[in-house]
């Protein structure tokens, strides 16, 4: 009985083995493509971020070596400094507070739409969508444009003397912050819209009816049926925040290192290893806040079904 | 009635959407602004959208992207759904299935960057298998078919999950067979989902910055790719332009698709099918139109030579000069620092140009790592034209495979309203007493340490670790000054000064000079102190497919006229010792171009440190952080 | 053509159904569908039980049961769309279990009729003719036939499921299962999607069709009244097993245990002794018709058979008083006291509540149970 049982599978009569057969049939050119080119690259990766450098620029040498690890951690020729954690942590802390003030406004506007008159929502949805369809680089060096010193706002900044009068306001660190939240809104948008637009109402009502509170019937009735949304929002946001070495690059003047940045220096042909090793952390980073952002919520498979269902509603 | 509740909703929401498309409309204004740059209102034009139609560059990377987007979500929407489907559809067991699902979502959960990272090794090793795994359209497809396929896999899977086994079962009942289920039930119940990846991975190509701008070649740019380098220079008016065409066009598509999505959103109406059949009949005319397109302006490469050259460094008049004196098409691709020439060249895109225009300090490299080839000096007669000084140099003994094409200085552009009658000198960056007003420095890791070492009165090639520390911790005071802006390529610095906006820049001297002479407040000068001196040399790469062609380039730019031309367009120092009495007598006689020799004395070359170059690396990180 | 129309409450003669489908097996004339021994489990839960019994040619048959009975199983088992573990499916004689569900001369109406969104109606009909690569007009007259038999009529042919009813949709979702003339037509709680109104609708013309056609139907419900409605022959079904099958009259007022007796409308249910020529309860000696085996047992009585009367009654007489009184409009429900009897009676009677009756429980309606 164990070799090959016929079996019922979808009102079809047959082996197990045979649907197999079949079914990596079907697999197999989707497999095989994403074998090639991304599975075995992100091993070939994590694998040359245990090399050494290579003498000329680019070479990779394939010796085993933590020496990568050690400079990452900071064991730098000059002894310790934090350079690079510093940079890893700023990269962190920027993608978390990005994702924060994303959230902070896509609620709210996701909120706004779902409660507007049915015809009013795919027009007000599509005006969402369409910054969120552009490429990045117009996005972000719009904003250069728009900071620029000569520009009516840095001229109010100045005239309000928060600033000297004739320098604009990017580069700057504020410059950095409005950039990644105005980028990585709209990604939190969609899954928060996805949502409200199916919550329950009758729950919303009935916590009325018991009397509850605006905060509480907030927080009783409308968060926990958002929260899978929520969970969603955050992973759409936050990990791109985390690679992104665009709006660093044009909104921060060269100071403002972030990870992306740092990795897109090392391919840039001088030390690939290292780079490897840089993203290979990040990499790690990233699934870490994953993890966690799993287990404080519901189950995965919620959490990934949402995350479909959003993807499905982008355009 | 409003509650209190409400409005402040609304007002949040008109607050975000504010947020998103204000930047939008600063360069819509810029846009039709008939003054090339700067707010002061010129006056309402449409010149700039007609100018971005002519811009070969533009239009050969709009070509490019839309055959990216097109072919690379043809591709990964087929693979996207089989994928799917096959994992929905056969029995697994559970670790397998885990296994599949980790696959799917694996880019989903990476970053761009670590994404394109990786891809960056896997085609350096697949070049090792064939050469058609150069940086180039076809990697780029790759590239983004990769990642596209995740996405769809992921919506056509969803609404999979939605399907319950009722219509198969009802199929078979009614006496379908395996292949007849799949065709009659399965897939055109699928083919709004399937529709609406296809759109999702559309748009995310056209989105796409990171990876293309790891995987592209010399004849691939995209858009976002051609927008990105202007940035860095300073962005002319067409771009803007440009920006607002592609919104434009972005805006038409989202309003379309959410036409088209909407009549989708129930499986069944006939209206989705239809919709269904236009908008594959679209996408099909679409892709044969661009590739009838391709096809017919690809420039047969033979009779083309390719060029890779710093931005704004040859007189337009001299490539057509060129092309009408050798009956050649002649492409210059540009970059803006030695670091990504190498990048691009390091992963295997050496032999997709012809000639290289590079800084002398990255020469032992490209010698060494095999990307150039020695010159066939006979070939090139005019070489004797050449001021001695520069047939001899260290990083290439007897100019073997590489002959100079420009040098010049680093030194310092200044407001003359600022500065006023103070002598230039590099305190003026580094004293804050000294300071005159704002400045710019330069983004480059050796010019800058160098710079910082020569203040102290270091060598600019100094190995000794507390000499480029020390100078390293000068410039990230410098950077930690009120009065510094930014850290940005030359012609970034330059364009700020011009524009009032600082007082004071690190730039390279002809860019500072072209500058001066549209504006009468700016001038430049190297400080005493001394600076960087600097050789572009021409070289030939190894396996370039027009070697007489390349030869022939080289010998027209060491002609005498040819020589004097170049050096009056961009106004760096020639080599061409035959040229110099076709130089303009004010720029001859003009220390900021032909230095004196008491200044050059404390001129310096950088050298290539080969591994030692880890020090500067770590000293730039500090300084960067 | 599909079944001219027998005289309305004959059973259609055994002739109509032979018109068969093209591919469907034939070897004796009857096509009686035969059950033995299949057994069913998912893991570790067993969901049929060496279940057996047999559907004769034309007959109407319901599997009835609470959720979980397996008769959903068993249905789709019959279908083809689950293989039993172990037993037979016999159809006119030859073992169908090993054929695929595509090859069995069977056809499915789904609980939720499954009508394929994408297709019109009339493709949704001629779907199993298609599939069958019948020719073009052919497909257009039977497809044209079934939906007239259906009360479908030409307008609906371009229409869409999504703008359909429930009752319109259940139509196309027979139509599209009569049309390949199939054996045996099954279906799965087909009303469970109606409104009540329409089901009571629904049940007759589901009735009136079947002996139209003369064909076989299984129908799987939890509904009694359902049940009751259409069928010739109830089997009902309780943890995987047939624990009764019969006519509806034999199966309501002959129920065989006590879950039956239940299941089937409202029964009281009376523990009994065995005593000396007759069973000792609660409310005093009873006599019944044949006495049975166990010592002690349930009795059961339907509440309409109880004869209330003010005068006491000759024999199994109860003496009881009226606690609660509903009215229903055809009927009146008295809960008395002692023992929470339910009685039915006329709705004429003046009756109120706190009043002495007496309740007679005639001997041949009092039926013992099994169990």
């Amino acid at each position: 009985m164990r070799d090959s049982p016929t079996i019922l599978w979808r009102g079809e009569l047959t082996t197990r083995r045979s649907l197999r057969r079949r079914g990596l049939g079907v697999l197999a050119p989707a497999l095989f493509w994403l074998t090639i080119f991304l599975v075995l690259p992100s091993i070939a990766t994590a694998l040359a971020a245990f090399a050494q450098r290579g003498e000329l620029r680019g070479q990779i040498e394939w010796s085993l070596t933590f020496d990568n690890f050690k400079r990452l951690v900071g064991f730098g020729l000059f002894g310790w400094s934090a350079d690079h954690m510093v940079i890893f942590a700023r990269s962190v802390w920027i993608a978390a507070v990005t994702t924060c003030l994303s959230l902070l406004l896509a609620y709210p506007l996701a909120f706004f739409i779902a409660t507007r008159k049915p015809g009013w929502r795919y027009p007000l949805l599509a005006l969402v969508m369409v910054p969120f369809c552009t490429n990045i680089v117009i996005r972000v060096y719009a904003w250069q444009q728009l900071l620029a010193h000569d520009m009516p706002i840095a001229r109010l900044a100045a005239s309000l003397r928060l600033v000297r009068p004739g320098s604009s306001l990017c580069p700057s660190t504020l410059a950095v912050y409005i950039g990644m939240v105005s980028t990585f809104l709209p990604f939190a948008v969609l899954p928060l819209y996805a949502s409200v637009e199916r919550l329950d109402w009758s729950i919303v009502e009935a916590a009325r009816d018991l009397y509850a509170s605006r905060w509480r019937i907030f927080r009783h009735a409308i968060l926990p049926q958002t929260r899978a949304a929520l969970q969603v929002a955050t992973i759409l946001a936050f990990i791109p925040a985390m690679g992104t070495f665009v709006v660093p690059d044009l909104l921060g003047g060269g100071r403002y290192m972030l990870a992306g940045s740092l990795i897109q220096q090392q391919f840039g042909g001088s030390d690939v290893p290292f780079g490897a090793a840089i993203s290979l952390a990040l990499m790690v980073l990233t699934l870490g806040g994953l993890f966690l952002l799993r287990r404080s919520g519901e189950s995965g498979a919620a959490a990934a079904g949402e995350l479909a269902q959003v993807r499905e509603a982008a355009p | 009635m409003k509650t209190r509740s409400q409005l402040l909703l609304s007002s949040v929401a008109a607050f975000t959407l504010l947020l998103l498309y204000v930047p939008f409309v600063a360069v819509f204004v810029l846009s039709i602004n008939a003054a090339k740059s700067g707010t002061k209102w010129g006056g309402f034009t449409f010149a700039w959208y007609r100018q971005v139609f002519r811009e070969p560059a533009i239009l050969e990377a709009a070509q490019n992207t839309l055959i990216l987007a097109v072919v690379s979500t043809i591709i990964s929407t087929i693979l996207g759904t089989l994928l799917a489907i096959a994992i929905w559809r056969y029995p697994w067991p559970k670790r397998i299935r885990a296994l599949f699902d980790l696959t799917v979502y694996l880019p989903v959960v990476m970053p761009d960057i670590v994404f394109a990272a990786a891809l960056v090794v896997a085609f350096g090793a697949l070049r090792a298998v064939s050469s058609i795994f150069q940086f180039g359209l076809l990697t780029m497809v790759i590239a983004h078919v990769t990642f596209q396929i995740a996405f769809v896999a992921l919506v056509v899977q969803s609404r999979l999950a939605t399907f319950g086994r009722a219509f198969e079962e009802a199929a078979r009942d009614l006496y379908a067979g395996g292949f007849q289920v799949l065709r009659r039930v399965t897939l055109p119940l699928l083919m709004p989902a399937i529709i609406a990846g296809a759109m999702l991975a559309f748009t995310l190509s056209l989105d796409d910055f990171i990876i293309s701008f790891f995987t592209y070649g010399p004849t691939s740019t995209t858009l976002p790719i051609v927008i990105y380098s202007s940035v860095r220079r300073g962005v002319p008016p067409h771009i803007h332009a440009l920006s607002m065409l592609i919104l434009m066009i972005t805006v038409l598509l989202v309003f379309a698709l959410e036409r088209l999505t909407r009549g989708a959103q129930q499986p069944s109406s006939p209206q989705a099918r239809r919709i269904a059949v236009a908008v594959a009949g679209v996408v099909l005319i679409l892709g044969t139109a661009v590739a009838w397109a391709v096809q017919s302006i690809r420039a047969d490469r033979r009779r083309e030579l390719v060029v890779y050259m710093y931005s704004e460094y040859i007189d337009p008049a001299l490539k057509d000069e060129f092309e009408r004196q050798t009956g050649l098409k002649l492409r210059i691709v540009e970059y803006e620092n030695s670091e990504e020439m190498l990048a691009k060249i390091q992963q295997g895109a050496a032999s997709q140009y012809d000639v290289l225009v590079v800084s002398d300090v990255v020469v032992p490299t490209l010698i060494r790592t095999g990307v150039i080839s020695p010159l066939d000096l006979q070939q090139i007669p005019h070489r004797l034209n050449l001021d001695p000084r520069f047939t001899d140099p260290p990083f290439d003994r007897g100019c073997e495979y590489s002959l100079p094409y420009q040098w010049g200085t680093v030194g310092l552009m200044y407001d003359k309203r600022a500065v006023g009658d103070r002598p230039i000198t590099w305190s003026m960056l580094f004293d804050e007493s000294r300071q005159p007003g704002k400045y710019v420095l330069m983004d480059s890791m050796r010019d800058m340490l160098g710079i910082a070492l020569k203040y102290r009165g270091h060598s600019m090639n100094s190995l000794d670790r507390d000499q480029v520390r020390a100078a390293g911790e000068l410039l990230r005071r410098a950077q930690g000054m009120d009065n510094w802006i930014a850290s940005e390529g030359g012609v970034g610095g330059k364009n700020r000064v011009m524009k009032g906006e600082a007082a004071l820049a690190v730039v390279y001297n002809g860019d500072a000079i072209r500058a001066a002479a549209e504006n009468d407040n700016v001038a430049f000068a190297v400080p005493p102190e001394g600076g960087v001196i600097w050789v572009d040399v021409m070289t030939i790469t190894a396996g370039a497919p027009n070697r007489a062609a390349a030869h022939q380039f080289i010998n027209f730019i060491l002609d005498a006229k040819t020589g004097a031309q170049l050096s009056s367009f961009n106004r760096y120092a020639t080599p061409n010792a035959a040229a110099m009495p076709f130089i303009r007598p004010d720029d001859r006689n003009n220390p900021a171009i032909y230095p004196p020799p008491s200044l050059q004395a404390k001129l310096e070359y950088l050298h290539d440190l080969g591994r030692n170059t880890r020090l500067y690396e770590e000293v730039w990180k500090m300084v960067k952080r | 053509m599909i079944g001219a129309q027998p005289a309305v409450g004959q059973a259609a003669p055994r002739e109509q159904a032979a018109h068969l489908a093209p591919s469907a097996p034939r070897a004796g004339a009857s096509s009686e569908l035969r059950l033995s021994q299949v057994s069913k489990s998912f893991g570790q839960l067993r969901v049929l039980d060496h279940v057996g019994f047999t559907v004769e040619a034309g007959q109407f048959a319901t599997l009835l049961g609470p959720s979980g009975c397996g008769k959903t199983t068993l249905l789709r088992i019959i279908a083809g769309l689950e293989v039993a573990d172990r037993g037979q499916v016999a159809l006119g004689g030859n073992d169908i279990s090993a054929l695929p569900a595509n090859r069995r001369p069977i056809n499915t109406v789904f609980q939720n009729y499954a009508l394929f969104p994408h297709l019109s109606v009339y493709e949704n009909i001629a779907f199993g003719l298609r599939s069958r690569r019948f020719a073009g007009e052919q497909i257009q007259r039977r497809v044209r036939d079934a939906m007239q038999m259906l009360q479908l009529d030409n307008g609906f042919e371009e229409r869409y499921p999504d703008e359909l009813s429930g009752g319109q949709k259940q139509r196309v979702a027979l139509a599209r299962a009569l049309v390949n003339e199939p054996e045996v037509l099954l279906l799965d709680e087909p009303m469970s999607a109606l409104d009540a109104k329409l089901r009571a609708e629904v049940q007759l013309d589901l009735r009136r069709l079947q002996r139209r056609l003369g064909k076989t139907f299984i129908l799987v419900t939890h509904d009694q009244d359902e049940a009751m409605t259409v069928s010739d022959r109830i089997l009902v079904m309780q943890d995987g097993r047939i624990v009764q099958s019969g006519t509806p009259l034999d199966v309501y007022e002959h129920p065989v245990n006590r879950f039956v007796a239940r299941f089937l409308g409202l029964a009281n249910l009376i523990p009994a002794r065995r005593g000396m020529g007759r069973l000792e309860t609660a409310f005093g000696a009873m006599r019944v018709k044949h006495l049975p085996q166990w010592e002690s047992g349930t009795l059961a009585i339907r509440p309409e058979r109880i004869r209330v009367s003010l005068l006491e009654p000759a024999g199994n007489a109860v003496s009881g008083v009226i606690r609660e009184l509903i009215y229903r409009g055809d009927h009146i429900d008295l809960f008395v006291e002692p023992g929470e009897l339910r009685a039915r009676v006329s709705p004429t009677l003046r009756l109120a509540a706190g009043q002495r009756i007496w309740l007679e429980l005639p001997p041949e309606h009092l039926e013992v149970l099994a169990d």
